[in-house]
């Protein structure tokens, strides 16, 4: 891989240790944050060129498009669905579903964000989901801590479910060649059971706050949910939409096409079909709206880290550290696929989880020859998709979706605390990885 | 051409102990949508409007960013309005005051203050620009019937 040889670095210092320096510092800094992360991965992706570790065609080929075109066509799909309303109509449903009896919310709520998560991206999902819980929450007259607590866990199970459910397993379901079925027949199986055992302690914890009047939940239960919806038509067109997306991702690696162009085309679909017979003047309105609610900062932090990382990797940086771990780990797969769960996870709850897994996805990929090919190692990158999105409920900055939750808390004068969330959160992390620890040795190690 | 024409002095002001429900009785009796509130100086601290009260009646849900985007589903809500209003009526006035408003002082522009009311969409203080004293308020109903007056006679 190291092609060392055609390098022309600055003043000619050593490749490795050029790229190393700055790969350090661009980590330290996203981890510092002190400059947004974007800026960093930009700034840390750009000095890889300028520093002659990389030319500007190496750098491109670094970025993976799959995983960018994958998120920019769910992020606009889910833009253009959520004008509908439906997001809202589901969460007042279930709640009357459930009588609005508390502890029935809280077990509805958790499987509609575990659910949302797995098929839209988390953080999307809680944005939709967070201000309605908190509603029903204030109109019950009970403490909403305990109903956010459960929709961030969850939506990071949920999102570990699927190759669309969070971007660590978008990253390596691109990476390495795994299709959307390889998740759900890898990953999907022993989610369920997480968020049962995630949901226990969380109703054992606050059991005695869960408890509303009758004059209370007749409030919630005279919500009509159907109000809820804006627009039917929209909504319709929506549900087709993604339900031919979701095909699509099922059938992707039969029809040999990429995830990401079911995503792009799904979302060109969509906003054909809400335009169409428009006029201009509302058609580019529409169009503007659906694509500034990309989330870009994510995106070009994305292309920041993707050239970063191939940075270090044409440096030679990736290889060393591969033969370093498998030396660790004497190039036995079991030990090696256990580490990299518990490792990811504990990166991933002190650190965001898309540097961490940009930078594994490569080191694992080179320890492949070593382990027995590519085939082989798939049970590293299942180690890696449970340790990373699990990861992120370890603390409150673990993952995006964490901080969004913990954002609309504060604003509705509910903050979520960061010593508060771990004392419970740090804990249930562990178990849920334990859970995948025995899933993990049982189903591919043993 | 500056406010100083039409200021009114005769707006009720608020003191920041007084509670809410007598604010609102006020605001209501007078028949206007802001009313100022004062310290025991004279000097302005902020505003209490209909605005801010019907933020206290709302589910807080709805006013946070991103939050719930309609409430058109919520079907008999006037029970709920007059839990909140009873609910909020014993607080006083410095807990719920809005500082962020604009201000205006006598030497302002005319055309400043009708861009003010335009943006702000309730009355607006004057304000005293050395020692923040409360001079009186611009009422938006008074500043366009003095535009309408001066159309009538130079029109």
């Amino acid at each position: 891989m190291a092609e060392v040889h055609g390098m022309h670095t600055l003043f000619g210092m050593n490749p490795l240790w050029l790229a190393t320096g700055i790969f350090v510092a661009t980590y330290a800094i996203i981890i510092s944050e002190r400059v947004n992360r974007a800026i960093v991965a930009l700034l840390g992706g750009g000095m890889m060129i300028l520093c002659g570790i990389l030319t500007q065609e190496a750098a491109i080929s670094g970025i993976d498009f799959n995983t960018l075109g994958l998120l920019i066509g769910m992020m606009v799909i889910v833009a253009v669905t959520k004008k509908s309303g439906v997001f809202q109509f589901v969460a007042i449903w279930i709640a009357k579903k459930v009588k609005a009896r508390p502890i029935g919310i809280l077990l509805m709520m958790s499987l509609v964000t575990a659910v949302f998560s797995a098929l839209l991206d988390n953080v999307t999902t809680v944005l939709l989901l967070t201000p309605v819980m908190l509603l029903i929450a204030e109109e019950l007259r009970i403490k909403s801590y305990p109903y956010l607590f459960a929709i961030i866990i969850m939506s990071n199970v949920g999102g570990t479910a699927t190759l669309i459910g969070d971007p660590p397993n978008i990253m390596i379901g691109s990476a390495a060649g795994l299709s959307f079925n390889d998740f759900l027949l890898n990953l999907a199986p022993i989610t369920p059971l997480i968020g049962v055992v995630m949901l226990l302690p969380i109703w054992w914890i606050w059991r005695k706050d869960m408890v509303a009047s009758a004059t209370d939940r007749a409030r919630v239960m005279n919500f009509n949910e159907l109000e809820a919806i804006t627009d039917w038509k929209l909504l319709k067109q929506a549900l087709l939409v993604f339900s031919l997306v979701i095909t699509g991702f099922m059938l992707h690696s039969i029809m040999h096409l990429q995830p990401a162009t079911v995503a792009m085309f799904g979302a060109a679909m969509l906003l054909l079909l809400e335009n169409f017979g428009s006029n201009p003047d509302l058609q580019g309105k529409r169009v503007h709206h659906a694509l500034s609610e990309v989330e870009w900062v994510t995106l070009f932090f994305f292309i920041g880290l993707f050239i970063a990382v191939h940075g270090i990797e044409q440096a030679g940086l990736i290889d060393a550290m591969a033969h370093g771990l498998l030396e660790l780990t004497q190039g036995d797969l079991t030990t090696t696929a256990l580490s990299i769960l518990w490792g990811s996870a504990v990166a991933s709850a002190v650190v965001d989880n898309i540097p961490f897994v940009a930078t594994m996805i490569p080191l694992i990929k080179s320890m492949a020859p070593a382990l027995g090919g590519a085939h082989a190692i798939e049970p590293l990158w299942w180690a890696l998709a449970l340790g990373a999105c699990l990861g992120g409920n370890g603390t409150l900055v673990g993952a995006s979706a964490n901080l969004v939750v913990a954002g609309i808390a504060e604003n509705a004068g509910a903050p979520i605390r960061f010593a508060r969330f771990l004392k419970i959160a740090f804990p249930l992390m562990l178990l849920s990885i334990a859970i995948a620890h025995v899933y993990l040795y049982l189903r591919y190690l043993a | 051409m500056t406010i100083s024409k039409v200021i009114n002095t005769s707006y009720p002001t608020l003191k920041d102990s007084d509670l809410i429900s007598d604010a609102t009785r006020l605001l209501l009796e007078h028949k206007h949508s802001a009313l100022p509130v004062v310290d025991e100086h004279g000097r302005y601290l902020g505003i209490f409007s209909t605005h801010r009260m019907f933020s206290l009646l709302l589910p807080r849900a709805v006013l946070i960013e991103g939050g719930v985007s309609d409430l058109a589903f919520v079907s008999g809500p006037m029970k709920m309005l007059v839990d909140k209003m009873l609910e909020h009526g014993g607080r006083r006035i410095d807990e719920v005051l809005v500082t962020d408003t604009p201000v205006v002082h006598p030497d302002t522009p005319l055309l400043e203050a009708v861009l003010l009311l335009y943006r702000n969409g309730n009355d607006i203080p004057v304000v005293d620009r050395e020692d923040g004293r409360y001079l009186g308020m611009i009422a938006g109903t008074e500043l366009l019937a003095h535009v309408y007056e001066e159309s009538r006679t130079h029109g």
